[in-house]
């Protein structure tokens, strides 16, 4: 979530990564830890099977025309 | 003749084992002999991503890229967990059927068909009679100990589902005469569809090269040595070699070695067991497990005898291996392997060892015997060849595919003969995004038992969706990710927005622009952006999730350097299936000259240019300077190519400016307008970051001042990175608002009037992918003193004054400027933004012909 966070604000407001930069070139030890942390937020892998809640757009008509056929058909 | 060749076999774990050499060797010979015919390659979507690159990576050479598919199937259809996903696995076999029809071939040949039990691999449902089936058939050997092979219900049912796919082909290919026999007797099948095509040895198996004796030394080999390959199950027999090493003559077997070759670390305990229980002394037996084959010819070439105790065979890969590697070979006379040993005296019965072992005393000692088993075999493994398999392959397709003419039968399938009764009732097919073959698909696929998540849902839809037959124009997604989250007026962002009203204004023929963005690893449609910055011209339709398909381009205009790397994975499945990629790369300063940049920004943006290396087709730089640069880093850091083991283009493109220098003199602000009146104005546009120059032009002034020169130093730039001192200083410098201006909130209007009204500008960065500051001055017919950078003088010429390294003699080549003249200069010819955007267009444009 913190990490969610930082990624948000930064799209927000570029400004605060060059603050983020100044600060982490006084403390070392901080600088690790953020380097650390965003070495893993930049591994994170996007799952590459579709699911119903990231359905392309162009699939969106074939999707609710089998929802549709498969509702009528449990209806009969 | 349209050939449609299933790949699974080479994307499955199986792409590790014979399987998979088998189905890549034989499909590379048959592409290479099927002159005159077309034949395509199938991939599907759901199984390893490795595999799937390695096999694109293989045939993309052979094949234009068009004719390698990637069918979107379902993820999840895996059988060892029979009670998830019923629906789903059922749908998947409908889905794969109706996406093979939807590329029309003649014949569609399944390179492997028992996959699936572990992995997503699918077979389709055999309603099909718009294409004729066939398949290559290794062996039924789970038939003949289904205890052993098929140990459970699940294994049992998938198996069976499977040899039932096999019985609809119309036509197998077995890999060896026992195995064709097998099958027409265990399947009950017609002789005339089953034909022979053998096997055959790669080429790499070839008698070693004198190296081999090092490796062979490195393995723990001491003296002349029996060899065996393969398996360590209890299929293999090898116990029954064990048995005979231990029976040879005492002296015999003390001057050789046994070594076995195989994985299973509790075979290979079980068999040093039994070796001990033998007599065999430690040192005689090496177990080193699984070896590479360059290492496997040395062992092969150098091996006094190689054993082959197996008792089922489909063919018998590891003998031909090692009989072309010129070992002398004996081999069990089970199922196939007479067919691939051939002589006699090398076959034994493997539940004998005592005629195995005196076999083995036959080779061990009579040199003759020896040598004639290494003639023999080295003479047989030279005829077993991928071409002579490719023939007799393809032979077999055109007899099918004749066959078929022949009869003239046009067989439909009833469900579709009878139409789709489900979906065609009003209502249901009225929207006219389903297609009519599609709509009988979801008709069926609405009729099977079981139940489907929205998942399910979702990739079925995907999939037909991408098995459609291209009609529209394809798209170049247009990545806006930054400036449509904040346009904070960057260069790079000049750019982005400038090339993207060109495209969107007067779109590529043939093409529809959709601007992108990525959101947390998926693509959405950036819409709401186009809108805001073309109006109505920009595509309809909310910021909604977008996929691409076949000729489809992604053009990475925009820097997403923190979002790339989360879009990769999908990026890269877009790739596989013929999506194309361009990245547009602006510099490489913060892994050239990291010293002006963070670390970890020098971090950051070394992971973006391994992304985009990996991502691909080609690259459009802003310089020749950036693209020179480019190649070098991909020299270093990405010598063995992207994603599909091929190197992308680097070409570079010409930025545009505004066509027209605006003066709008009411655009500065009150206080600058009276000081540029006042006296000469030496300008410097640019964030305030250490590799921009801005202290070295403070200097310069600095020294000007101090002899007497009256000008004014204005500095129009955002306060960036590392730059805390020279803030400070200007900040509290005593020519602060008096001859020396920072400004941080210069707007374009103010910047063009700033070029209007100065002297000079400064331009003296230690490092440019390009200068736009340098272009929209001359552009003003604005002198500029320049530091001599390449890219300058690619972009602008001799129109700069170059500055040498003599930095002390800056302020008086300043001063004699500025006192020799204050006029214009002739602006130089620039091309606009309009150029910049067909120049762009051009490289895009190529990444469909790589």
């Amino acid at each position: 979530m913190g990490l969610s966070l930082i990624r948000r604000l930064f799209a927000r407001y570029p400004g605060l990564r060059w603050g983020l930069a100044a600060l982490l070139q006084r403390v070392p030890s901080l600088d690790r830890r953020v380097r650390s942390a965003f070495a893993r937020m930049g591994s994170q892998p996007s799952p590459l099977r579709i699911d119903a809640a990231h359905l392309p757009e162009d699939a969106a008509p074939v999707h609710r025309a089998l929802a549709d056929a498969i509702a009528r058909a449990s209806r009969r | 003749m349209k050939l449609l060749i299933d790949l699974q076999g080479a994307q499955t774990q199986s792409r590790h084992r014979g399987i998979g050499r088998y189905t890549r060797e034989l499909a590379k010979a048959f592409i290479t002999q099927a002159d005159g015919h077309e034949v395509h390659l199938a991939l599907n979507s759901a199984l390893d991503e490795d595999g799937s690159d390695a096999a694109i990576a293989e045939f993309a050479p052979m094949l234009p890229r068009e004719r390698i598919h990637y069918l979107r199937l379902p993820y999840g259809t895996a059988e060892h967990r029979p009670d998830e996903g019923a629906w789903r696995r059922v749908a998947a076999a409908r889905l794969m059927r109706h996406a093979q029809e939807a590329l029309q071939p003649d014949v569609v040949w399944h390179t492997s068909v028992f996959e699936g039990m572990t992995e997503d691999a699918i077979v389709p449902d055999t309603s099909s009679s718009r294409y004729a089936s066939a398949a290559t058939l290794y062996d039924l050997i789970p038939l003949h100990d289904d205890v052993l092979h098929l140990p459970n219900a699940a294994a049992r049912d998938w198996y069976a589902r499977r040899l039932e796919f096999l019985r609809g082909c119309e036509l197998l290919l077995a890999i060896s005469e026992w195995t064709r026999r097998d099958a027409i007797e265990r399947l009950d099948l017609e002789g005339d569809r089953v034909v022979v095509v053998g096997g055959a040895v790669d080429s790499v198996f070839r008698p070693p090269s004198e190296a081999a004796g090092a490796i062979v030394l490195a393995k723990g080999i001491t003296r002349p040595f029996v060899l065996y390959n393969g398996g360590l199950d209890p299929r293999k027999n090898v116990t029954a070699l064990v048995q005979a090493f231990a029976r040879l003559p005492p002296a015999l077997r003390e001057a050789h070695q046994l070594v076995l070759v195989g994985k299973g670390e509790a075979e290979q305990r079980e068999l040093a067991r039994l070796a001990t229980k033998l007599g065999i002394p430690r040192d005689a037996l090496l177990l080193p497990g699984f070896v590479p084959d360059q290492e496997l010819v040395a062992l092969y070439g150098t091996c006094a005898l190689f054993v082959f105790p197996s008792r089922f065979e489909g063919f018998g890969l590891p003998p031909l291996e090692a009989m072309a590697c010129g070992a002398p070979v004996l081999c069990s006379h089970a199922t196939s392997l007479p067919e691939v040993v051939g002589r006699a005296e090398a076959l034994f019965d493997p539940d004998d060892a005592g005629q195995l072992c005196a076999r083995m005393t036959a080779a061990l000692t009579d040199p003759g015997f020896a040598q004639a088993l290494r003639d023999d075999g080295r003479r047989r493994a030279a005829g077993m060849t991928w071409e002579t398999v490719a023939t007799r392959a393809l032979a077999g397709f055109e007899a099918l595919h004749a066959r078929r003419n022949a009869t003239s039968r046009v067989l439909c399938v009833a469900g579709y003969d009878e139409g789709p009764p489900d979906v065609a009732t009003p209502g249901a097919d009225a929207d006219a995004h389903v297609a009519p073959d599609e709509s009988a698909l979801l008709a069926e696929l609405a009729a099977l038992d079981g139940t489907a998540t929205p998942d399910d849902l979702a990739q079925v839809a995907v999939g037909i969706v991408s098995s459609r037959t291209r009609s529209d124009a394809c798209r170049w997604l247009v990545d806006v990710t930054g400036i449509a989250g904040r346009d904070l007026g960057t260069g790079i962002q000049q750019v982005v927005r400038n090339v993207l009203r060109q495209w969107l204004l007067a779109p590529p023929a043939g093409v529809r622009i959709e601007p992108v963005r990525f959101d947390a690893g998926h693509v959405r449609h950036a819409r709401a952006y186009a809108r805001q910055l073309v109006g109505s011209i920009a595509p309809d339709g909310d910021d909604t999730f977008a996929m691409a398909r076949h000729d489809d381009v992604f053009v990475g205009l925009d820097w997403s350097f923190e979002a790339l790397p989360a879009a990769r994975p999908r990026l890269g499945d877009w790739r596989r299936g013929g999506t194309r990629t361009c990245f547009v790369v602006y510099d490489l300063l913060p892994v050239t000259s990291p010293q002006y940049f963070h670390p970890h920004t020098g971090e950051l943006y070394a992971r973006w240019l391994h992304d985009a290396a990996y991502l691909a087709d080609r690259f459009a730089c802003i310089s020749r300077a950036t693209a020179s640069a480019l190649t070098s880093w991909l020299d270093a850091n990405a010598p063995g190519g992207g994603q599909f083991g091929r190197r992308a283009a680097v070409q570079a493109f010409p930025l545009g400016s505004a066509a027209h220098a605006t003066d709008n003199p009411h655009a500065l602000r009150l206080s600058l307008r009276t000081v540029l009146a006042a006296r000469p104005t030496l300008l410097m546009v640019g964030t305030l970051e250490p590799r921009k120059g801005h202290a070295d032009g403070l200097d310069a002034c600095e020294a000007l001042w101090r002899s007497g020169v009256d000008a004014n130093l204005v500095i129009a730039g955002r306060r960036g990175w590392m730059s805390d001192a020279l803030a400070a200083r200007l900040k509290r410098h005593p020519e602060r608002d008096q001859r020396m201006f920072w400004h941080e909130d210069v707007d374009d209007a103010e910047l063009q009037a700033l070029y209007a009204g100065s002297t000079a500008l400064l331009a003296l960065s230690h490092g440019e992918g390009y200068g736009l500051p340098l272009v929209e001055a001359a552009r003003h017919g604005l002198p500029v003193f320049a530091r001599d950078l390449p890219v300058f003088r690619e972009i602008l010429g001799d129109y700069p004054r170059f500055l040498t390294d003599d930095v002390a003699g800056w302020p008086a080549v300043l001063a004699e400027c500025l006192a020799a003249s204050r006029g214009r200069c002739t602006p130089p010819l620039l091309p606009g933004w309009s150029d910049s955007a067909r120049a762009l267009e051009a490289i895009v444009r190529g990444t469909l012909l790589d």
